[in-house]
């Protein structure tokens, strides 16, 4: 690895410790993210003649407190100031003097972001951004809105948290329920994005699924009588468990029925089934249990050898009655295709044509031309993978969609 | 599962997810069921 590299794997891997770390001492989340941003541009200018520092995590730290002490002196004046530079140069005094455990306090952070006083719908956005360094634009594809949009939310609500004082901790047990929600979302945006590249190709997207598993791992030991959590995990592990069986040899892509079940990871896989029906024996259904529940039918291939569709579309039945989501509808068109013809699942896409945000959505196209290729429409297949092989970023899945049309 | 009892998901929500249906297995249907008749013909030099 070469320094910037490092400067890279670094810089994702201690991202949201180090914003969380800064910001929970002066709760300004974009003066960390500034202030870090400045240490990663230092890192990248200085690491290259003076070498790579021999902990430099900590180096990055220190970095970013000075300037974030520089940036308070900028802004703030006289007796205003002093209570943040004390705090701020103390504790530089204690990350010089040596190896310095930075705890990590990505949970408290996250949970300062899910408080009640910031907008319901920025919540889970604000976690991503702030804790896992996402970039607007890779969040509002997530939630399929418009990127400047999000930006702007985005920023009103980092003002909100220091300006309401949000304090930087784990909720008490009653309060934390209903701050779980958009914790347990940014989690599952996180594990996405790291599940669409199994092969760990984009440095951009590399170990997200990793981190996801263990954010997941964390939350749901924290609450064990939560279902949604141990659903999330659940549902995590079962879609991790086929990461290798989902690329060949020469990292092409390998599609769902051409996988080799024995391939999946059967710890993994016993594990997400445990999880799951330890939340199903609390009788409080919700999206990522049914989720779950979606994948868990598909590992049950590897026993019976055969995909239930029949039991796939009724839970994302249930999936679309709770959600009402666009994504899931699109799934659901594709179980129904398996399970009553290409026909039908057509008629299901149709359905949801008009939603403009689906022009953008990879994953409906793709659906579509596999239905139109299968239901023997060449023309408008041709044409929906045209547009899928144009939204489709991983160079395997783009490779194979190019095959189809041939 | 009932739904009745479940929770509604509230609309501004983290719609992408990783979905086997339309992201591992709608892909290959194309190659499990060729649409082109003519895929398998045969080329033989005419005067064999």
């Amino acid at each position: 690895m070469d320094v910037k590299e490092t400067a890279e794997a670094v810089a994702r891997a201690s991202y949201g410790k180090l914003v969380a770390f800064l910001a929970a001492r002066t709760r300004d989340v974009a003066a960390a993210e500034d202030a870090l941003a400045e240490a990663f541009a230092t890192a990248l200018a200085e690491w290259p003649s003076r070498g790579i520092p021999r902990t430099p995590e900590a180096w990055l730290l220190t970095v970013a407190r000075r300037k974030l002490i520089d940036a308070a002196r900028r802004r703030q004046t006289g007796e205003e100031a002093a209570p943040t530079l004390a705090l701020l140069a103390e504790e530089l005094v204690d990350a010089a003097e040596g190896d310095v455990q930075i705890p990590d306090e990505r949970l408290r952070l996250m949970f300062a972001c899910a408080h009640p006083a910031i907008d319901e719908g920025v919540r889970a956005p604000l976690i991503l951004q702030t804790v896992l360094g996402f970039d607007a634009a890779t969040i509002a594809s997530a939630f399929l809105v418009a990127p400047a949009a999000m930006g702007q939310r985005l920023v009103r609500a980092k003002n909100r948290i220091r300006q309401a004082g949000i304090p930087f901790r784990v909720p008490e047990r009653e309060e934390l329920a209903e701050r779980l929600d958009a914790v347990l979302q940014a989690i599952y945006a996180v594990f996405t994005e790291g599940w669409a590249d199994p092969a760990g190709t984009q440095p951009r997207t590399r170990n997200l699924a990793e981190e996801g598993i263990w954010l997941g791992r964390l939350v749901a030991s924290l609450l064990p009588q939560e279902p949604e959590a141990l659903g999330l995990l659940a549902l995590m592990l079962h879609a991790d468990a086929r990461r290798d069986a989902r690329r060949g040899a020469q990292g092409e892509f390998v599609p769902l029925a051409a996988q080799d079940a024995a391939r999946w990871n059967a710890a993994l896989v016993d594990e997400a089934e445990a999880l799951l029906l330890r939340a199903s024996r609390m009788a409080q259904p919700g999206r990522f249990q049914l989720e779950a529940a979606v994948q868990s039918a598909h590992a049950a291939r590897r026993l019976s050898g055969e995909t239930d569709w029949a039991a796939i579309v009724q839970l994302y039945d249930a999936l679309l009655a709770i959600t009402g989501s666009v994504v899931v509808a699109i799934n659901r068109a594709v179980a129904l295709a398996e399970l009553h013809g290409a026909e039908r699942g057509l008629a299901a896409l149709d359905a949801l044509h008009d939603d403009a945000r689906l022009a953008q959505y990879q994953p409906y196209w793709a659906a579509r031309a596999a239905l139109h290729a299968r239901a023997g429409n060449a023309a408008a297949a041709a044409e929906a993978y045209q547009r899928a092989i144009g939204l489709e970023s991983d160079p395997a899945v783009r490779a194979f969609l190019q095959q189809q049309v041939h | 599962m009932t739904t009745g009892e479940a929770k509604t998901v509230r609309k501004q929500a983290v719609l992408d997810g990783p979905f086997a249906e339309t992201k591992d297995a709608a892909l290959a249907w194309a190659k499990r069921h060729p649409s082109a008749p003519y895929g398998a013909v045969e080329v033989r030099p005419v005067w064999t």
